[in-house]
Order: structure tokens, then sequence, then C-alpha cells
């Protein structure tokens, strides 16, 4: 078996300081009977160096559009609106296309929701992470196919060598989902982003991405912004964690202190929502109501109509704002002085 | 992943929605004028189109005569009016023809299947390997030529593209989940094509009948070229571009049917784009961001 | 006598240019009464939704037998077949393709009336609107396209359109995967309620085990088209017999947090609260409510 060449780059993160950040970013639509729709709103987090960053939302939340909008990326015509993001120090608010083309696939990568629509079917998966890591790191075909090779390795797909020759459709689905993670991994980026990759996976599948991912974060410190709508997944990987609802960041805190709790009453309900130690007869708990389209928000905090805690005047007037304390952000007025309970413990 | 509706906003394609404004009124303009021409304009043309004067022969346009007169002192204008009626009302019969042959052909197969499926699909596919204009030939051979037949030819033509285009869509939607709902809930067969599949086909079969009038035209004019459409003394547009091929150092004699040619098949090109867009853009839904 | 019996059902697809069939359900035999909700889970491929549309009579058997309520479902034909569609009902996972797009909810909702009951237009309007209060919507939401309700709207009304020829049984196929996690919680609940208020036997196909407790009572297990285990749900969960019965219980993702002392040290990912993950911090006391997870 020959020698893999080793190409390993090495980057120093700058200690401290994120590594991915957004500051009241906001992303608007065009409409179709001209003007703008508004679909993101003021989104702030932080991505720091070697963690686990979950972005959890449902439909409508804006937790997609807020990730490419970090990437660079602007679909159907969309545009920032508002704020700024940087990367690894950098601002890269106003960088252009080109500039962005260095950051993809090489500083900061995506890794998707359906592998076998990412990946291109007419090439060989070899040659898909060949020419990204050749590219970006200028390597030659021989060298750049060797590093592929090991890249695949690195994500634990077995006999490497040979799979590198074969096409997407040979791949199972949680295959070619680690192919998507080695096509990430190629250039060692210093952020990864994940939207939804284990969604349409199998469950068994999922645990083994999920460990993969751990994994690469443990070995190499590379921060990942993990995109779901599954808490149990976030438990389970994420350090940190940042909710996002009708466009959006409603909460950002610690994982442990957002299970236990809670800040805002839509974490507590995405919280309830989960099926934990409910029997045949008992009842399942949701959030009532539905999430607003775009086009017609509630005036004041845009959870209002479905909260529980909701105080005529200082919830339903004035749009909110996202207030940082010293373990986290929310965006609740009535923050302060509730006690949310946290995830249930099973019991009936 | 879940989907949500966006009623209130809608996030399509901004930019293209003004472009298509655009266009739309001069689609809608330039039918109606041709509707128009067709209906009434041999009713207000300034002479008989069959009338001959050996007197003004080959006039270039003035006063007169606003496109000039042919080799028989015929006046051109009047000639290009009923033509226009003639080669509208050959193309709607014509394609009148392809989709009630072609349509349900293809609806029958696509929802049928098996057998039946490939015994149509290969027979039109033997339609559609055969040159248009052989075909044609072929055709007007055996019954003749004259405008009858043209048209009758001219829809034989088209059948098979209705044929593909119902086939597909009715193989489309079969696969669809309400379909099989409709069957859970005890639908006959007769009930799921007539109130599931015909509705939801209707849309691609309208944009193939507005693709369809643009060939049905330029089919027409080649026959009438040819001599095996529209036979003289009638005016068409192809025969007046007959006559006028043989005078070629006459120029206002050429342009009048070739322009109207060209206008009419791409009015009909942007109608067929304009059914397109606006039968695409409607009834969709938006995915959550 | 059982509601539905089902004895080897197999069904086999052959495609043309290959020489090896799909099994995509293989030998499955069953036994459900009336009242009781059987889930069916497993992994994509486990041949659980083609089981479903066995039931349903979507999809034709290569072999085996199925009953129900006495009658050889299989033997039904053309207009008998139509006339026995009313008992066995579908609702399927996505209700935006489940329903005709060109046509009304209302008129949705009247199709199964109009095949099956003679009933006049004003007696099949007052169905309807009460089927659509039932399940928690208003007459107003009759007269809407079905792009123009949200997903949890179109899936409570599927129900009722199951609903609204009364039938023994209703498949559910995966009924709560296409919606919004908050709200999946109104389209269960609305399912026990209703299971408690008319008796229907439910076949609950879905690969999220977290959503089976509240309405299983039976739980089948199938693996790439057959039955591995079929346990009573409480037993299932607390003493799965079979391995890959426990494999798919463990993988299910606990939402209980890793303690930080659990990251620091770099323990590997629990998918499984086992007693490295919970750690003493976190509330969490006895072995036994460990398997009571999801």
């Amino acid at each position: 078996m020959p020698e893999l060449i080793e190409t390993t780059v090495v980057r120093t993160p700058i200690a401290g300081a994120a590594m991915l950040s957004a500051r009241d970013v906001s992303v608007a639509f065009p409409a179709a009977r001209g003007g703008w729709i508004e679909v993101v709103r003021s989104a702030t987090f932080d991505l720091h160096p070697g963690e686990i960053l979950g972005l959890v939302g449902e439909s409508g939340s804006g937790k997609t559009v807020t990730s490419l909008a970090l990437m660079g990326m602007f679909r159907a015509g969309s545009r920032l609106t508002g704020g700024s993001i940087a990367f690894d120090g950098r601002d890269v608010t106003a960088l252009d296309e080109k500039g962005w083309r260095e950051l993809r696939g090489n500083r900061i990568a995506m890794v998707m929701q359906q592998p076998a629509r990412a990946l291109n079917p007419a090439f060989t998966v070899g040659r898909q992470i060949a020419e990204v890591a050749g590219r970006h790191l200028g390597l030659g075909r021989k060298q750049a196919w060797e590093h592929a090779v090991a890249t695949l390795d690195r994500v634990h797909i077995p006999d490497a060598r040979q799979r590198a020759k074969e096409f997407p459709h040979q791949f199972s689905g949680g295959m070619a989902q680690r192919v998507l993670v080695a096509m990430a991994l190629a250039c060692e980026p210093s952020v990864i982003i994940a939207d939804e990759p284990t969604t349409a996976l199998d469950v068994t599948v999922q645990a083994h991405i999920l460990q993969l991912l751990r994994e690469l974060v443990d070995d190499t410190g590379v921060s990942i912004l993990y995109i779901t709508h599954d808490l149990a997944v976030v438990a389970q990987l994420c350090e940190r964690a940042a909710v996002m609802y009708a466009g959006e960041v409603v909460e950002v805190s610690d994982v442990v202190d957002l299970f236990e709790r809670p800040r805002h009453p839509y974490t507590q309900g995405l919280l309830d929502s989960i099926p934990v130690g409910v029997e045949k007869g008992g009842r399942l708990r949701g959030v009532p109501g539905q999430i607003p389209s775009p086009g017609s928000m509630p005036a004041g905090c845009r959870f209002h109509p479905r909260c529980a805690h909701v105080l005529d005047g200082p919830c339903t007037t004035t749009p909110l704002e996202l207030v940082t304390h010293d373990r986290g952000a929310d965006r609740c007025v009535r923050s302060a002085d509730l006690t949310l309970t946290g995830v249930s413990r099973g019991t009936a | 992943m879940s989907v949500q509706t966006s009623s209130a906003g809608d996030m399509s394609v901004g930019s293209s929605m003004h472009h298509a404004g655009l266009s739309r009124y001069i689609v809608i303009g330039g039918v109606a004028f041709l509707l128009f021409v067709a209906a009434f304009g041999p009713l207000v043309a300034p002479y008989d189109p069959f009338h001959n004067d050996l007197t003004v022969t080959y006039q270039p346009p003035s006063s007169d005569h606003w496109f000039g007169t042919d080799a028989l002192g015929r006046d051109q204008l009047s000639r290009l009016v009923l033509g226009t009626r003639t080669s509208l009302m050959t193309a709607f019969v014509a394609v009148a023809i392809g989709l009630v042959i072609g349509g349900p052909l293809g609806v029958v197969a696509g929802f049928r299947r098996g057998w039946i499926d490939a015994l149509l699909s290969r027979v039109i596919d033997g339609m559609l390997a055969v040159p248009a204009l052989m075909l044609a030939l072929t055709v007007i051979a055996v019954l003749g030529p004259g405008l009858r037949n043209a048209t009758i030819v001219i829809g034989i033509l088209i059948v098979p593209w209705f044929f593909r285009v119902a086939r597909a869509a009715t193989l489309d939607v079969s696969q669809e989940t309400y379909i099989d709902a409709s069957i859970s809930v005890g639908c006959s067969k007769w009930r799921l094509l007539l109130r599931h599949v015909v509705p939801n086909i209707a849309s691609p079969l309208l944009v193939q009948v507005s693709l369809s009038l643009g060939l049905a035209v330029i089919i027409e004019a080649s026959l009438s070229f040819l001599g095996l459409g529209v036979r003289p003394p009638d005016p068409s547009w192809g025969g007046m571009l007959q006559e006028a091929a043989q005078r070629l150092d006459i120029g206002y004699l050429i342009w009048p049917p070739g322009l109207a040619l060209v206008f009419t098949i791409g009015i009909f090109t942007l109608l067929s784009d304009a059914v397109r867009d606006s039968l695409g853009a409607s009834g969709g839904r938006a995915s959550g961001a | 006598m059982a509601l539905l019996e089902i004895e080897g059902l197999t069904k086999t697809y052959r495609r043309r240019l290959s020489s090896t069939p799909t099994v995509a359900v293989e030998d499955v035999s069953l036994i459900l009464e009336a009242g009781r909700t059987l889930a069916v889970v497993g992994e994509s491929g486990a041949g659980k939704s083609t089981l479903g549309k066995l039931v349903a009579r979507l999809v034709e058997p290569t072999s085996g037998a199925y009953r129900l309520a006495g009658i050889d479902m299989l033997a039904l034909r053309g207009r008998r077949l139509r006339a026995q569609r009313r008992r066995v009902q579908v609702v399927f996972q996505d209700p935006y393709t489940s329903f005709d797009p060109r046509m009304t909810i209302g008129a949705s909702l009247e199709e199964p009336l109009l095949i099956h009951e003679e009933l006049d237009r004003a007696r099949r309007r007052s169905r309807i609107v009460e089927l659509a209060r039932r399940v928690g919507l208003e007459a107003s939401h009759l007269d809407r396209r079905p792009h123009q309700l949200s997903g949890g709207q179109l899936q409570r009304i599927a129900i009722a359109r199951a609903l609204s020829v009364q039938p023994e049984l209703i498949v559910f196929d995966e009924p709560v995967a296409a919606l919004d996690v908050s709200i999946r919680a109104h389209v269960l609940n609305l399912m026990a309620d209703l299971q408690a208020e008319l008796g229907t036997t439910y076949l609950f196909i879905t690969h999220d085990l977290s959503t089976v407790r509240v309405l299983a009572d039976e739980i089948l297990v199938m693996r790439r088209g057959r039955a591995i285990e079929h346990a009573p749900a409480a037993q299932l969960f607390v003493a799965p017999s079979e391995e890959y019965t426990r494999a798919l219980l463990d993988a299910v993702p606990s939402p209980v947090p890793r303690t930080r002392t659990a990251r620091r040290e770099g323990a590997r990912l629990s998918l499984s609260p086992g007693p490295r993950a919970l750690g003493s911090s976190s509330g969490l006391t006895t072995p036994a409510s460990l398997h009571k997870m999801e």
C-alpha cells in the first residue's frame, strides 16, 4: 500500500476571538410585487474556535438564509440589508465575490442536507475532492488525489483508496454524507457550516455522523455551526446554541443552561415539544398557533401570539432587541422575571 | 424538512416579473391585432383580392395601393389581409385536430401504461421519425392538394407533439400522492381521469397549444409556397411568396408576406412564452428559509 | 375476531433490466385487534411504507393473505373493492402533495362522500363543516386551496378526510415527519383523541421512535422487508429482545445535554443516556429511567 502523502495545513486560530461572528445581520428577498421582504432580522451570534454551535429553528426561522449569508451566498436576488459579518477577526461584510471564492471551500466550508443533490453525479468522489483541494491548496494532480484519499479515510470510509474512484450514486445515504464532510474538510477549513446534515438520514447513520463531527472537532479544533431543528441532537453535539424564530435570534446560551433554564418562552416551547416519557394516554405538548409568515409579522415580540407569558404592552407594541447578559443573550422582556422549567425529565 | 406557506409574501425572483409585464402587453396587442385583421380585414379591404386589373400590374406602393400590385394587378394589401384569415384559421383548426386526437391518446398511454402505451408510443415515434415535409407531401399525394387537406395534414403532423406532452404530463401526475389518496378513498378510474388527471395536465397542454400555433402557420405557408396548400387564385402568404420569388428584382412583392409571417410567428412564440410563464408562476409554494 | 390479519405478506419488485428482484416486504404476518394502534418502525428500506400501501390496497402483494374483519381483501375487485376501500383509509406523509392542488379543501373533503354516500349538497356541506371543526379548523378553511394552509392544518384535514367515511382502520404513513416539531403535538394529540372517541384502529408507520410512545399499543420493528420484532410498546422500550431493536433505541439522541465536565474530558458522544454522559449534576437518577428514553 503506497504511503499516503501528508498534506496537513496548520492554521493558528486567534485565541479568544470568535471564528465567525454575525452582528445584526439582516437579509431581505425581493417581493413579487416590488419592494423587499425581510426574512432575517438582526441576527447576532458568535462561533468560537473549536466549538460546535447549534443554530436551532423550525421552518421560517431564517436559519438557512442566515448561514448562507455567513458565506456570502445570497440566492434568488436576496441581499444583506444590515449588520456585519466577521471571519477570523476580519470584516467580510463588504467582501466581493472574488474574495468570497477564496474563502469558500478553503477556510469556510459547507455540508448540506441531501448528499445526493450536492455531489456531482458525473464525477468520481475522489475527483471532486481533489479538485477542491488542488485549487485552494495549490496541489498537483497526484498530490491532490492522495490528499483526497487521505481525507476520505479520515471520515472513516472503509477502503478509501478504492472508493475514491467510485461515483456518488454508488454510495449509500450515510456514506455519501461522509463524502460531503470529507469535501468540506479537504482544505482544513477553520469553520464548517453544516445545514441539517443528518435530517434525511436514518437514526443509526445519524449517530455515526454526529460521532464523526465530534471527533473532528476534538482532533483538529475546527469550529462547526450546526443547523438543525432537533434539540436532542443539539444536546448531544453542541456546546452552545442559538435559537431562531421567525427570522430573529431569540436566545443564545450554553447548551446545559438552555436545557435546564431557558430564557425565552419559544425555547421552552421547543423543549416541551420533545416527547420525553409520554406514554399512551398522555398528552404531548407543543406550541399553540402558527409560525408567522414574513409578510405579516405580529407587532412587538414576534412570538407573543403564541406565548403563555405574554404581557399586553411590553410584549405587543415595539419590536424587541436581543439583550446580552453574562450567560448569553435573549430577546424577551420578561426573561428576568420568568423562571422557565427547561426540558422535562421523563415524568409522565 | 418542514415546508411553510407564505401567503402574504411571495419569494419569487423579483426582477424577471417586470420584464414579463412588457412582453405580456406586446403579446396581447399582437394577438388582438391579428385576430382583428383576420376577422374584419376582408370587410374593410380596399379592393377585391381576386380582381385582376392588367392595366396596373407590378405597381410599386402608392396611395392607391399601399403595398403595390402583383403580376395580375391585384392589390397586395387586400390579398395580404385575406391571407391572414386563411393562415389563422388553418392554424387554429390544425392545432385543434392535433389536440383532440393527440391529447386523449397521450392520456390513455400515460395512464394505462403497459401494451397500450408501448403500441401508441411506437406509432407516434414512427410518425416523428419521418421528416415533417416528407410526411406532408406523402399525405397530400394521397389526398390531393387544397386547403382542406393541407389543414388535415398539418393537424396530423401536430398530433405527436400533443401525444408526447399529454403522456408525459399524465405520467407525472399519476405519480403524485393525491392520486393515491383518491384511489384509497375509492375513486373509480374514470373519476380519477376526469376530475384529477385532466385538470392537472391542462397547463402543459395549453403551452403546447400556443407553441403549435406558430408551427402550424409556417407549415401552412410552406405547403402553400409549394402549391400544395392554398391553391391559386386564393390568396395566402405562402402563395404570395411563391409569386414574389419569381420576380426577386421587385422588392415590394416579397416584403409584405415575408414580414407578415415573421410577425405572426413571432407573436405566437411570445404567446407560448407568456402562457408558460403565467401558468408556471401560479399555485406555487414557498419553502421554509 | 381480530380486525386485521396478515399472513406471509410479500411484495417483490422486478426491475426489467435487472435479474435480481427487489424484496420490499418479505413474509410479514401479524394480527391486530380493533381499537389498538400498531406502530411500524424501522429505517429507510425497511419496507414499512410498502406494508402500509399493501394494507391500503394501493399496491398488489406478490403473495400472502390479508383479511379485514374476516373479509379477504385480496379477493376484491372493481366495484366491490372500491366499496370496501372505505374501511381502510390513509393519511400520507406530505400534506401538500396529498391533495389535488386544483381543488379546494372542501371539494377534496367532499369526494369520499360523493363516492360512498347518497347525500344531497346541503347535507354534504354540513358534514364536511362538522369534520373540519372536529379536527380544529373553521368552515372558512374549506374554501381555500391546499397551498394556502399550513402543513399542520393540512394534515388535520387529511385526517378529517380519512374519517369522513368512518373507516375501521387508518394507515398513517409518517404523519408528522414533514411538520415542524412544535406543531407535531397538535396532530398526534388529535389522533389520540379521535381514537379514544371513535375506537378506530391505527397502523402508524414512522422512523421516529420518539413520537411513537404516545400512541402505540404494539410495535413492529422492520428491517429490509422482514419483521424483526413485534411486542407491546412498553415492553419493547424497556427490554427489547432483538439486537437490532436495541441498536435502534440506542441510536436515538437523548435530549439531555452532556455535562461540562464530560465535554472537557472529551468523552465520546453518548447517544444513549449512559452514566458517563449524565454525570451527577444533571438530575437524572435511577437506571430504570435510563431506559425510559425514546
